[in-house]
């Protein structure tokens, strides 16, 4: 980006009103709408103040609304990748840019993702070419601990909104079995969730607490977690150390989501009777090291008949965030059912994660709508437009600037300002 | 090329010890194919890589070649037919750039046999004296429809070592792998990787190290060569990777991010007179598209992959497109034991590229960046890579277009061998996976 444009992109985000009460009106599109209405061949969707207000075959326009011919395109839901280093690293190794864990012992639990989350990351422009919407950022644990830390809610919009990086929503906790070894891992986990769940009901009338020299943050971040306000998600994969977790927290208040989980369709039926919903990545299909020995590509497909709730994850690199569309595809490829992919990226996350009015298209609905111009889980189809909270987003990203340096060839066909809109 | 004269003046000037100048290369290829029914596959689109795509037509496999291919072909009578309606027919796939079996699944730090990080150069390292054969990854990618692989060390060192081709077919060991009648390749590596991961306290510890590095193997590479000419040396496995280069006999597969140092790698080229095979990963060619095709340079990429380190932040989605319309022989590669599970797909998201573009890239053209184009790179196309009649029957059948993400290779053909065949019970082939429980499951 030259200093000329990146001045002017920068002065239109200070002047743009982050909520215009504008009327939008999407034409004429298929509408895969991740609610319980399923899809409409040919329909219209009302948006007004970046709320979706009416899903029908056919809407009149309003007076003040602008209209959006989509004939041919396929509209979705804005789709969420629920783990994600968008925004926290911009450059994954070896360039000091990438801050996904905790280095401070102090802080495990504690590590709060939403104060560092860079809505001028150039991986952000990336996310929203894939359809994304909106994201979970997900710390990752240090070498000595379990805890990851809290994950935030990133919407991805491309002015400047305080409102962005809703903080807290998950905590995350990774079982690294070789580190302390098993055998110790799970009886630690059980009196730490034992002291957690005193500090949370006494707080600081608590007495002593037995499992560890607690750190007062650590201890303070789990509390809504022990109170069922917020979902732990557990990074975990044999299938052994799923049901043994499964055990583990059904004596809790804890609300789990399981991420990873390589080796589930073996213990599919226990994840289903214990409603534990799982974020699975498609491409895990290889015995990557002996917790995912048995990683199969049916295993999403299995999960899912035997009713456990499906999120697709996979691409947490933040400049892979918004390949999760392909991922999505994969697991259709793999024989999940269509319909159930696409809510897998958009309505079963924000259920799970409780994203607030986001992941359908119904009324009442935020309006993150993706466009497309063809099926949005093939990599032939690319985006033709992307509303967050009804407005039109910029899809030109810095790779584009750099193509059309370089490329003859290249053609500015996302424009300087925003989507292909009318 | 004439393949044969070539490794013949390969042996009489790199022979390892042996009296004859006509002895067969150490550690031989004993890959024979099994014998394999002809089969006549009918009603499927055909996209031979080379011609064009045949709607409903026939493709006829005998005594492991392709006999056959068109739209009217004769099916003989009593042979096998299989049908394929509604299915695609492609070349099977061969990835330029794979490290199954060096760096294998499990990755435990045992299994990580891809890189001798002793020395910033170790040209003196052969990739298949790593490779474990039942890497479970070579049936995932061979599930996907790969049928031969470049098998190259990594990347930490500026001289990772040679590398090897591989028939992508079960075998109890690598001998039976190794695809016949091939010539050696190298590893190289410029950039971040021989700096950071190069054995602790050597050098390099600069880029201009690292052409030092270059400078100085290749200067000793010219006195070895000059010695071997003029009588006897004692035989030193380093250099005679590296003379290898120099004489051409072995061919350059360079790791390299940024456009000025693959500029720089291409001054050094010239400087001692050797040719760059290929670029790999080459995320900047874009910005440097006539150098590459005025030296003949190949490049193999990934369609979307950037920012997982410095070098590579100026990647760009369009990279594969550009290099081709600027003549470029280009490649889509994987680098990954999950990527080239679908090369296809990754072609697919480099195609699709054009759409922002003012020229298309033809679905020929994608195609043979994950067949024809690695078969020339590799010297192989004489007998793969296209669904030429007289080339190895290495065929794909594709339930879906293979540009789709729903795309799985139905059936796979290795010189006529049904290798997958998701008609059939699933089965292991990796030994490591036999008796656990996703082998004794229908699943897979």
């Amino acid at each position: 980006m030259t200093k000329v444009s990146l001045a002017i992109f920068t002065l239109s985000w200070l002047i743009l009103p982050t909520t215009l009460a504008d009327t939008l009106l999407l034409k004429n599109a298929r509408i895969i709408t991740a609610s319980d209405t399923g899809s409409l061949n040919k329909g219209d969707v009302l948006i007004t103040d970046g709320v979706i207000t009416e899903v029908a075959s056919s809407i009149s326009a309003p007076n003040d609304a602008k209209v959006f011919d989509y004939n041919g395109k396929t509209i979705t839901p804005g789709f969420i990748n629920s783990e994600s280093a968008l925004g926290i690293s911009e450059i994954n190794g070896g360039a000091n840019a990438s801050e996904s864990a905790s280095k401070d012992k102090a802080i495990t639990a504690a590590y709060n993702v939403a104060d560092i989350v860079n809505p001028f990351s150039s991986a952000v422009p990336v996310a929203r070419r894939g359809g994304v919407s909106s994201a979970i950022i997900a710390p990752r644990s240090s070498r000595d601990s379990h805890y990851a830390g809290l994950a935030a809610w990133f919407t991805t919009q491309d002015s400047f909104n305080p409102d962005a990086v809703i903080p807290g929503k998950v905590m995350f906790w990774d079982l690294k079995a070789v580190s302390a070894g098993r055998g110790a891992t799970f009886p630690r986990l059980r009196a730490e969730l034992e002291d957690a769940a005193t500090f949370a009901q006494a707080g600081d009338k608590a007495g002593p607490l037995k499992a560890k020299s607690w750190s007062r943050y650590d201890l303070k971040a789990l509390v809504p977690v022990m109170q069922g306000d917020i979902p732990m998600a557990f990074r975990v994969n044999r299938a052994s150390d799923i049901t043994a977790l499964i055990t583990l927290l059904a004596s809790t208040d804890i609300k789990p989501v399981f991420v990873g989980v390589a080796e589930g369709w073996m213990v599919a039926k226990q994840l289903a009777d214990a409603k534990i919903p799982v974020v699975v990545d498609p491409t895990d299909n290889m015995p990557g090291n002996f917790d995912m020995l048995n990683a199969a590509n049916q295993n999403i497909t299995l999960m899912h008949k035997a009713g456990v709730k499906i999120v697709i994850g996979g691409p947490t690199s933040a400049h892979d965030a918004g390949k999760i569309r392909y991922f999505a595809g994969m697991a259709v490829g793999n024989g999940l059912p269509y319909d159930e992919a696409i809510k897998a990226i958009s309505a079963t996350p924000a259920e799970v994660f409780n994203l607030t009015n986001v992941g359908q298209i119904k009324p009442g609905m935020r309006a993150d709508i993706a466009v497309w111009d063809g099926d949005p889980l093939e990599p032939l189809s690319q985006i033709t437009a992307l509303f967050i909270k009804g407005q039109a987003q910029s899809l030109e990203t810095r790779q584009d600037q750099l193509e059309q340096r370089y490329i003859p060839n290249a053609i500015n066909v996302y424009g300087e300002t925003g989507s292909q809109g009318e | 090329m004439q393949i044969k004269p070539l490794l013949a003046l390969m042996a009489s000037l790199f022979s390892f010890g042996a009296a004859s100048a006509e002895a067969e290369a150490p550690y031989p290829s004993t890959y024979k194919p099994k014998l394999s029914q002809d089969v006549a596959i009918v009603g499927a689109t055909i996209m031979p890589a080379e011609g064009d795509e045949i709607p409903n037509g026939t493709l006829i496999i005998r005594n492991g070649k392709i006999a056959k291919i068109g739209s009217r072909v004769r099916i003989p009578k009593g042979i096998k037919i299989i049908d394929a309606k509604g299915q695609w027919v492609t070349p099977g796939i061969i990835d330029i750039h794979s490290h199954l079996g060096a760096f294998s699944s499990p990755g435990m730090p045992s299994m990580r046999n891809g890189n001798e990080k002793t020395e910033k150069n170790t040209a003196e390292v052969w990739v298949e004296h790593s490779v474990w054969p039942q890497d479970p990854g070579f049936q995932r990618a061979r599930e996907g429809g790969v049928t031969t692989l470049n098998i190259l060390p990594g990347s930490a060192n500026l001289f990772g070592g040679r590398s090897v081709i591989l028939k992508n077919v079960p075998s109890a060991t690598v001998q039976g792998m190794k695809m016949p009648d091939t010539a050696y390749g190298v590893k190289m590596a410029c950039g971040e990787n021989p700096i950071n991961y190069a054995a602790k306290d050597k050098d390099p510890f600069t880029r201009m190290g690292n052409m030092k590095g270059f400078r100085n193997a290749f200067i000793d590479g010219q006195n070895y060569l000059e010695k071997k000419r003029n009588g006897d040396v004692k035989t030193d496995l380093e250099l005679e990777t590296i003379a290898g280069i120099l004489t051409g006999e072995i061919s350059v597969h360079l790791h390299c991010y940024r456009a000025d140092e693959m500029a720089m790698m291409i001054d050094l080229s010239h400087e001692f007179g050797f040719k760059i095979g290929t670029m790999h990963h080459a995320t900047q060619a874009y910005k440097i598209t006539e150098l590459l095709a005025k030296d003949g340079i190949g490049v193999a990429t990934w369609p979307d992959r950037w920012g997982f380190k410095m070098e590579a932040y100026d990647g760009v989605p369009m990279n594969a497109a550009a290099t081709e319309w600027a003549g470029v022989l280009t490649m889509i590669h994987s680098d990954s034991s999950v990527l080239g599970q679908r090369l296809n797909v990754e072609a697919a998201k480099g195609m699709a590229q054009a759409k922002r573009a003012t020229t298309p890239i033809t679905r020929e053209q994608a195609l043979r960046w994950i067949t024809l184009n690695p078969a020339k790179t590799l010297k192989i196309d004489d007998r793969t890579g296209s669904l030429l009649p007289g080339k190895n029957a290495d065929v794909v059948i594709w339930s879906h277009d293979p540009f789709s993400i729903y795309a799985k290779a139905n059936k796979v053909f290795i010189d006529g061998v049904l290798v997958v065949d998701r008609d059939a019970p699933h089965s292991t082939t990796s030994d490591f996976l036999t008796g656990q429980a996703i082998s004794e499951t229908s699943y897979d």
